[in-house]
């Protein structure tokens, strides 16, 4: 036999081993998690960025490091999770901190493949699925970067495969309460997933659709999942324990229960919620449609769209159109600038609906040929892949240094013990990375202008700077008003004006600079 | 359904979305997890201030005063004297050098409001800190275009406008 012959003989007995063998399903999650890994190892941010609207990650890693709290609704169960990520000895701590986005998709996407091969019974449509689930631009962008969005994406397809789980016993039930109230734990907007808590799959092994015992099967599950919920949401109990020792980050200071409540249920940005006009409305419906054009394509769509129209089961399909349609409205109602990161969750169920229609159209071409099923099949792979060689570039985190360079510059030219306000996101939570996380420079005193109004902040900075004199009035404080009050202390106002990183002297700003001289009231 | 109607469905769907489809997510404004700061409205005392909602005249000494808004004074002072807030907003008025005596406050008066009599149906209170409570001002309706309602007092504060 010549050794032509005997590659291919080889070839042929390892594409049958794959085929039908056990080794099938961990070979293609291996696959899945070397694409994904790749792709996030190449774009993951080495430090802190402001890349892909995540300004907040300083907040959530100064917060996780110096056992604080976050901004509302707190995030207690990613900050719990993101210290254990900060342990991991490599790197920077806003690399580890990212790591954690990366990893923590990566598992979604294979919750979401795993979900769907046990489902379909195709390793290659679930395949697709997870891909087109972890490459999309939206998802890819906050699995690079410190944000809670991957974690919430994982428990929001973790809530979807085990709500819909055909097992019916009081154990898992009760997990399943349990992972949704740690699931509110991370992200408030998990509560839209609410109505699944209530979602019992009433069809038996005999296809009796009314059950005989309504207390065994329907009141039981859902008591246990109503006391999971209430265990799972006990990981806000972490808030006011952190709390309690002043920690410099320490939103809202939830240590009675006004405080608690003003935290948890995010009120200050409630303004936010269906507060759009009829035309930005229209607008938001007008972006959601190309954000989805961008997410999965032209074919992508068409795929899902054939999916969510096929004859999956009742419980399957209602659950995924509630994700999707909840989320995406929510996203759309919600008049924040970045809300549309809201709809990562929606795209777990158009994920699932496009692996769903791709084996539905497989099916109909396999059973007339598998050599072109199986083409068809690797086509679409291979131009899942080489969409997510061009959407790169857009979503790559690993070059951004603005937020890096504009701590330690800044940082570095402060005279000593000078106060340091700062404005915007970008601004308050660099310096509180560097300042407070990595304690650079612990003779200065960052101050957020914006926070200056609560009067938990005037708490907080009389904790963290006792020197430093806070002028208490009936209305609010200004930044102004608090350098007037410390006048032996130097003065910078931390400003970043997009690639003029450093505006930090020992008077105010200069007069060129009038927007931020706005914002700061300073009085002439 | 059958699967052509199914993709026929789908396709036409599709074909609809790329229609109305922009690739712009429509924003309002500057916002983050940092709320914007509050403004305030500067000014010399002796001049007309005009603070958005309204006006702050001053007289006195030369010098500065700052004048702030403070959003739900319910929150920050506690339920209103006789019924209600009748605006969203206190107008903290702050002498920053020199010192006043006398301190109008106007806002427009709403046409909800014309047929209130002054008192408890309509007053301007200034914000007692000792003793933690509103002391009603002179309130008085200047005629004009808008016609204004104002509260005079003697001394600077936190002046609010309150009512049934």
């Amino acid at each position: 036999m010549s050794d032509k012959n005997q590659g291919k003989n080889k070839f042929s007995l390892v594409l049958v081993l794959i085929q039908k063998s056990s080794i099938r399903k961990p070979l293609t999650l291996l696959t899945l998690f070397f694409i994904l890994g790749l792709a996030y190892g190449l774009t993951l941010a080495p430090g802190l960025t402001w890349a892909n609207n995540g300004a907040d990650g300083g907040d959530l890693i100064t917060a996780a490091a110096t056992n604080g709290v976050a901004h509302p609704s707190g995030y207690p169960l990613y900050l719990l999770l993101a210290e254990l990520f900060q342990r991991i000895p490599v790197g920077t701590l806003a690399f580890r901190t990212n790591i954690m986005s990366a990893i923590f998709t990566m598992m979604a996407a294979a919750l979401i493949f795993l979900f769907l091969e046990q489902w379909l019974d195709s390793s290659l449509s679930a395949l697709v699925s997870a891909l087109a689930f972890g490459l999309s631009p939206l998802v890819w962008s906050q699995a690079v970067i410190t944000e809670v969005y991957a974690l919430h994406a994982l428990l929001t397809t973790g809530i979807i495969c085990v709500f819909l789980a055909p097992v019916r016993k009081p154990l898992l039930y009760l997990g399943q309460g349990i992972l949704f109230g740690l699931a509110v734990g991370n992200h408030l907007t998990t509560l839209l997933l609410s109505p699944l808590v209530l979602l019992i799959q009433l069809e038996d092994k005999e296809g009796d659709r009314i059950p005989q015992d309504v207390l065994r099967k329907i009141i039981l599950p859902i008591a246990f999942r109503f006391l999971g919920v209430l265990i799972g949401l006990l990981v806000y109990v972490v808030l006011p324990l952190r709390a309690s020792a002043w920690p410099p980050v320490n939103w809202g200071n939830p240590v009675t229960l006004d405080s608690f409540f003003w935290l948890v249920s995010a009120q200050i940005y409630q303004e936010f919620a269906l507060s759009l006009s009829v035309l930005e409305t229209i607008q938001r419906f007008q972006g959601l449609a190309g954000l989805l054009f961008h997410q999965f394509t032209f074919i992508g769509l068409i795929l899902g769209l054939y999916g969510l129209f096929s004859n999956t089961s009742s419980a399957a399909r209602l659950s995924t159109i509630w994700v999707f349609v909840s989320f995406n409205l929510f996203a759309i109602f919600y008049a924040y600038a970045d809300s549309f990161v809201y709809v990562i969750p929606a795209s777990i169920s158009f994920s699932m609906w496009i692996g769903i229609g791709l084996h539905d159209l497989l099916a109909v071409v396999s059973s007339r040929r598998n050599r072109i099923r199986s083409a068809l099949l690797l086509a679409l792979l291979a131009g899942i892949i080489v969409r997510s060689l061009w959407i790169l570039p857009e979503v790559d985190a690993s070059k951004d240094q603005r937020a890096e360079i504009f701590g330690e510059k800044l940082l570095a030219s402060a005279p000593k013990d000078a106060i340091v306000v700062t404005d915007t996101d970008e601004e308050t939570f660099a310096l509180w990375y560097f300042h407070y996380a990595l304690r650079q420079r612990p003779d200065l005193m960052v101050i957020s202008e914006g926070l200056l109004q609560f009067d938990w902040y005037y708490q907080t900075l009389q904790e963290t700077y006792p020197g430093l004199v806070i002028p208490e009035y009936e209305s609010f404080t200004t930044a102004q008003e608090v350098v007037d009050a410390n006048p032996s202390n130097p003065v910078c106002f931390a400003t970043y004006q997009g690639v003029d990183v450093l505006v930090c002297d020992e008077t105010i700003l200069s007069d060129s600079d009038a927007t931020y001289h706005d914002s700061l009231s300073i009085i002439p | 359904m059958k699967r052509s109607t199914r993709l026929l469905v789908a396709i036409i769907l599709v074909l609809l979305l790329a229609v109305v489809s922009v690739s712009v997510w429509a924003a309002p404004g500057r916002q983050g997890s940092v709320p914007v700061p509050p403004r305030t409205y500067p000014g010399e005392i002796g001049e007309e201030i005009n603070i958005g909602i309204g006006t702050v005249s001053t007289e006195g000494t030369s010098g500065r005063v700052n004048v702030k808004l403070i959003k739900d004074p319910s929150k920050k002072f506690g339920p209103a004297t006789h019924g209600i807030y009748l605006l969203n907003y206190a107008i903290d008025v702050k002498v920053v050098q020199g010192s006043v005596n006398s301190v109008e406050v106007c806002v427009p008066l709403n046409p909800d409001w014309a047929d209130k009599e002054m008192g408890p149906e309509i007053q301007w209170y200034l914000w007692d800190s000792d003793a933690e409570a509103w002391v009603d001002v002179e309130t008085s309706i200047k005629e004009g275009v808008p016609p204004m309602i104002c509260g005079t007092s003697d001394q600077a504060g936190v002046f609010s406008l309150q009512g049934q």
